[in-house]
């Protein structure tokens, strides 16, 4: 089956800088993807060279299995980070138009955007003017615009942003509802929780450079345990070398060092062992996504910085 | 299971929209978004209701300052040196023997201006005139009829009967008008008829610049305003930067051309009756066969500026400083329009024939001489040509800097980004 999304060793130069240095990745259909990154790190510019908003400088994209941009967009749905709508029109009536863009009917678009106004809780405002809703009401309303058409692939750059957690909520139902109906969903965040949450694969771009790539449970377990968690009635004393112990939830976490010198699983289930005690429940930890994220960041810029001097 | 059929079709046809597709959509809704507008709405009945108005207005006017069938005013009079001694009786010119009595006169109402001759006149001229309160649009009629009145009687005991009769009536014009060969041709039009024949035109040419600059100028702000509030980046994954910019010039120049034919409709049918209504102004008005070239120039003219405010509506980094920008734009214009009185006085000179060859000003030009006369068939098809040579080019350029310029938010696109983009192929 074609992948709803191949990008190969994409480049973006604005000026001096490369924004997007030579990432490549691919997006198989239908799964959610994620695309993380920090604040700058060229997650968005990447989505706009694979919608053909933006050309590239270096590199090639293939969208939905080849298809010419033309023929691709009115399957695609997009949520960019810049998000407004024309404040003077009516809620219904913009959304309408956005359907029409994607191609549908007049009729079709209308019954399609009264349809989601309902599933987003906001047809009572349908009369309204856009300018007359709150922001998050606003983002609701434009991301039902970009699924409206029932796209094969979605974009979404940066969706949860500004939203409270009642919107979140809402908004990630929507998400796995456009999986579960077999649609492609990328989004980018830097929000790592959202990521564990809903994607199954990513990849990973800071400072426009790809750092990390695959399936996110692949990706914890290469990186190893970074400490286990150990229900008994006692503990091992002195703590076994190589990790430093705390008491939670009625758990004895011992977390490992980054460094790899420190203890390991056996070592901890050994020194339980010895001691005699018997172990109710042990649990390995892998680290998470947020840890991963902050370390091979800040590996990326300490590689920088050490080149630059 | 039937409506899952009907979006299994609807998917169907999604996939074989063309480019036309694309910018009917466009148009579709700015067409619709354009003709809502109040202001749009309030200017196109403006002028119908205006020229109503003077169909009623001029007759009202008419009668009220009209001195036709009317009695001429009687004027009060003091004449302590006797200037005035030998003049025949008038029933119309009441002498007074004191400046009160005649002033009390005038305040009854019994006269409705009052003179009195100063005593060294014949030394000085002084004659004092007094007018009532409400007076503020008295006609100087009165003080020209009295100066004849003084003419006549310093002269009538010194001269033949005849002489004084030339006195009081000095001169009958025979007019002439060099015309574009410098060969003097009979000038037989009245005063009123020649004001009309310039006003005419040049009203109509303002207001068809105005639609035209209106027209283009909410172009301007529509792609300036998508930008701002960032429903740009959702259209151009939607549909193509070319078919954006091309639904938006079509519909709002469709708009324009709408109100442009109801100007014109109204301007056929209710000009000529406004100008019947006033002596003298003969039988001008506004030929329906003017309607094709003043028509193509209109289009040819808003084609023009359009592609040229949506590139600057793209390149801008606000509405505001779009609008900024905007200006400047119409200064080609604001030339032709100040040079109007020559082209209208001769509509086949050098100045007119160059401004309807150069792109920015041929609009008007064209316009302005369309209503004021015969214009060469070559020079219409020939303005004709270079607005849509120009216009082509300039849409050439404005497609390039539209796509480049869409994303820059918050950011003025530099000459250099412009160049770049210009450069870029498609």
């Amino acid at each position: 089956m074609p992948s709803a999304l191949e990008v190969k060793d994409l480049t973006k130069i604005y000026g001096n800088r490369k924004v997007v240095n030579g990432v490549t990745f691919g997006v198989e259909q239908g799964e959610i993807f994620g695309l993380l990154g920090p604040n700058g790190s060229g997650k968005t510019t990447t989505i706009r060279m694979a919608l053909d908003i933006i050309r590239p400088d270096a590199g090639a994209v293939s969208l939905l299995g080849g298809m010419s941009p033309h023929n691709a967009l009115p399957r695609v749905g997009y949520l960019p980070e810049e998000r407004g709508l024309l404040k003077k029109e009516k809620v219904l009536d913009i959304l309408r138009y956005l359907g029409e863009l994607k191609g549908l009917g007049y009729g079709e678009a209308k019954d399609r955007a009264s349809e989601m106004l309902h599933r987003v809780g906001l047809y009572e405002h349908r009369y309204k003017k856009v300018e007359a809703l709150s922001r998050g009401m606003t983002q609701l309303v434009q991301f039902a615009g970009a699924i409206l058409h029932q796209p094969d692939i979605i974009f979404l750059d940066e969706p949860f942003s500004g939203l409270d957690p009642i919107n979140v909520q809402m908004m990630k139902e929507l998400i796995r509802e456009q999986h579960a109906r077999g649609a492609t969903v990328v989004f980018s965040t830097h929000i790592m929780s959202d990521v564990e949450e809903l994607c199954e694969r990513v990849v990973l771009i800071a400072d426009g450079q790809l750092l990390l790539y695959g399936r996110l449970d692949e990706l914890k377990r290469a990186r190893g345990a970074n400490g286990v968690r150990v229900r008994a009635d006692r503990h091992p004393q002195p703590v076994p070398a190589g990790t430093s112990a705390a008491s939670r939830n009625g758990f004895t976490e011992y977390r490992f060092p980054d460094s790899g010198a420190g203890g390991t699983p056996e070592s901890v289930l050994r020194a339980y062992l010895d001691a005699g005690i018997a172990i109710e429940r042990f649990e390995v930890m892998l680290p998470s996504l947020n840890d991963i994220f902050i370390q091979e960041v800040s590996k990326a810029r300490d590689g920088a910085n050490s080149h630059s001097r | 299971m039937l409506k899952q059929v009907q979006r299994d079709i609807t998917k169907a046809n999604m996939r074989k929209r063309t480019r036309k597709d694309e910018i009917k959509i466009i148009f579709r809704e700015e067409f619709r978004r354009q003709t809502r507008r109040v202001g749009y709405r309030i200017f196109t009945v403006l002028v119908p209701a205006i020229f109503l108005l003077a169909l009623i207005m001029v007759p009202v006017v008419r009668n009220l300052t009209s001195t036709e069938g009317k009695a001429p005013d009687v004027i009060g009079y003091r004449d302590p040196v006797g200037v005035l001694a030998s003049l025949p009786g008038d029933a119309t010119l009441v002498e007074y023997d004191t400046i009160a009595i005649g002033l009390d006169a005038l305040k009854a109402g019994e006269v409705k201006a009052f003179f009195v001759i100063d005593r060294a006149y014949i030394e000085t001229g002084k004659v004092e005139w007094y007018r009532g309160g409400g007076a503020l649009f008295q006609s100087e009629d009165l003080g020209t009829r009295f100066r004849s009145i003084l003419a006549s009687s310093l002269v009538a005991d010194r001269v033949e009967p005849a002489v004084l009769a030339r006195v009081n009536a000095p001169a009958e014009y025979a007019k002439f008008r060099l015309d574009d060969k410098g060969v003097p041709q009979p000038d037989t039009k009245s005063d009123a008829k020649q004001v009309a024949e310039f006003f005419v035109p040049y009203i109509f040419a303002l207001l068809l610049m105005i639609s035209v600059f209106t027209s283009s100028g909410y172009l301007l702000q529509s792609v300036a305003d998508e930008k701002e509030n960032r429903m740009i980046e959702m259209m151009v994954t939607s549909v193509a930067p070319f078919s954006i910019m091309a639904g938006k010039v079509l519909a709002l120049g469709a708009a324009g051309i709408i109100q442009v034919g109801v100007w014109f409709i109204s301007a056929v049918l209710i000009g000529p009756q406004v100008l019947h209504q006033i002596p003298n102004a003969g039988d001008l008005s506004l030929a329906p066969g003017l309607l094709v070239p003043v028509l193509a120039f209109f289009i040819g003219g808003y084609f023009l500026f359009a592609v040229l405010m949506a590139g600057i509506g793209a390149a801008a980094s606000s509405v505001k400083e779009a609008t900024q920008f905007s200006v400047v734009i119409a200064i080609p214009n604001v030339v032709a329009i100040y040079g109007s009185a020559l082209i209208v006085d001769q509509p086949n000179g050098v100045f007119a024939r160059t401004l309807s060859y150069i792109p920015f000003t041929a609009p008007t030009a064209m316009m302005l001489r369309l209503g004021a006369g015969d214009v060469p068939v070559g020079d219409i098809i020939g303005g004709l040509i270079v607005l849509v040579i120009a216009g082509i080019g300039l849409l050439w350029v404005s497609a390039r800097v539209f796509r480049a310029g869409l994303l820059l938010y918050g950011q003025r696109m530099t000459p250099a980004a412009m160049w770049r983009a210009i450069k870029q192929a498609g």
